[in-house]
């Protein structure tokens, strides 16, 4: 029996323009990329709108992996922001970063702010896109206030000022769930570091 | 301290509001910038400052635990594989187009596909070679075979098991693979030829074998050029080389002791 192939083999073959290789980079990390898609557009529909355009992106940028990290961690970050680029390519974030700096109003004004959510993905959509955004990709991502600011082209003070105002609303949302975890939380990791 | 003395604390003003208690957006930044001595102060003994920390501890928690499962794993995926493919084949500036979608007039335009190309003609012309020597072994009707039948296929041993088309390939895939084999035993087969054939010849074989490998030595040179990091490329330049010393050496067994090979 052959030794199972390795991610780099696999990738320098789609590079070589091996569709068959292309096609199990999809099947493998498909998941994970839908996710990360999922997350980031909330919406379901618009999930599917640009899924295709980013798995497309991804194998346009193929050429760039170097090897000196693990495939899942280039293609996770590939997929973060082309998801952003197609997001902004849609207008949905447009109007969020263009005033995320002295956007005070983390809550879109219309959304029902009474409303208690289940999850937090159903609670980061009650938030503006530009704090869903800087949350998502601070809190669940693992971004650093520096890479979300390039990113997003604004400040890593407005970030960090996004993530605190994002948070503090999602506490609320998410009120029962979280006392709830809270209170049954003495096995929980405490120890977070700054970022 | 950041206090929230004004009782604009977010959550729960009424219960908290006038109480002196940290606010909201305070709270969250708790991993960002440590608490200071007054406020750990305070909300040691602050019961809802505590149980408000605690529910952002938990909210991080949360959110890492989100960041660490696929959501939805048995969703359906968001898009087809075939709907990617195609998006691929549609775009401007595909990558990789796939051969199948490439009309055959584009086909010999790609450098990967001349490197098949020149990897063929290698071949093809080694099998040839392999028939000037004129000795029939078993290795050596392989490589004749694929000299006489014109096709690559045709150059796997009989023996083996796993049978081929001989008049077609279903896929790319298929047709590949039996090339990449036939690549293999072809170089194993000369190797072995050249380092352990010890039948008698006259000079003429050798000689007429020294300027076909030359020839080969030249052809894959010249194609390595194009493309100095191709791994089939650089197996055919150096298993020309190889067999083309071992050549020389049996030509100088052939020749007269007083004789030695300057030119031919």
């Amino acid at each position: 029996m052959e030794p199972m192939e390795t991610d780099a083999a696999i990738v320098r073959r789609a590079i070589e323009g091996d569709e068959r290789a292309m096609r199990l980079l999809w099947n493998q990390h498909a998941p994970h990329v839908d996710a990360v898609v999922r997350r980031l557009a909330g919406d379901p529909d618009l999930a599917e709108d640009i899924a295709q355009e980013v798995w497309i992106q991804i194998f346009r940028a193929l050429p760039s992996f170097r090897g000196d990290a693990k495939f899942s961690t280039w293609i996770h970050r590939v997929a973060i922001n082309r998801t952003l680029n197609a997001l902004r390519r849609v207008k949905r974030l447009a109007a969020a970063e263009t005033g995320i700096e002295e956007d005070s109003a983390v809550v879109e004004q219309d959304a029902d702010q009474s409303m208690l959510a289940q999850s937090i993905e159903a609670a980061a959509r009650q938030l503006s896109p530009g704090a869903r955004t800087v949350f998502l990709l601070h809190d669940v991502e693992g971004y650093t206030h520096e890479e979300i600011a390039a990113e997003l082209g604004i400040t890593p003070g407005g970030s960090k000022s996004q993530l605190f105002k994002a948070r503090a609303k999602l506490r609320r949302l998410l009120a029962p769930l979280v006392d709830s975890l809270s209170v049954s939380s003495t096995g929980l990791d405490r120890s977070y570091a700054g970022g | 301290m950041q206090v929230d003395k004004q009782g604009e604390m977010e959550r729960e003003p009424s219960s908290l509001a006038g109480a002196g208690h940290l606010s909201a957006e305070r709270l969250a930044a708790f991993d960002h910038d440590p608490l200071s001595v007054e406020e750990r102060a305070h909300v040691a003994v602050c019961a809802a400052c505590r149980a408000e920390q605690e529910g952002y501890v938990a909210l991080l928690a949360l959110g890492a635990e989100a960041g660490r499962r696929d959501l939805e794993a048995d969703a359906p995926r968001l898009v087809t594989w075939d709907a990617i493919a195609e998006g691929l084949r549609q775009s401007e500036r595909p990558p990789v187009p796939f051969a199948r979608s490439m009309p055959p007039a584009r086909w010999l335009a790609r450098p990967a596909r001349r490197r098949w190309a020149a990897a063929v003609v290698l071949l093809t012309g080694g099998a040839l070679l392999g028939r000037l020597s004129g000795e029939v072994t078993a290795a050596r009707t392989v490589s004749a075979d694929v000299a006489m039948a014109g096709t690559v296929a045709a150059a796997r041993p009989a023996t083996r098991g796993d049978m081929v088309p001989t008049e077609g390939y279903a896929t790319i895939e298929q047709a590949t693979a039996v090339l990449e084999r036939a690549q293999r035993d072809y170089e194993r087969a000369s190797l072995w030829l050249a380092a352990n054939d010890t039948t008698a010849h006259d000079s003429d074989v050798y000689r007429a074998r020294l300027a076909a490998l030359d020839q080969m030595m030249a052809a894959s040179r010249a194609a390595l050029r194009d493309a100095p990091q191709d791994p089939v490329l650089n197996h055919y330049f150096l298993a020309a080389y190889t067999a083309r010393e071992a050549t020389l050496q049996q030509l100088g067994g052939t020749l007269r002791v007083d004789k030695t090979i300057e030119r031919y």
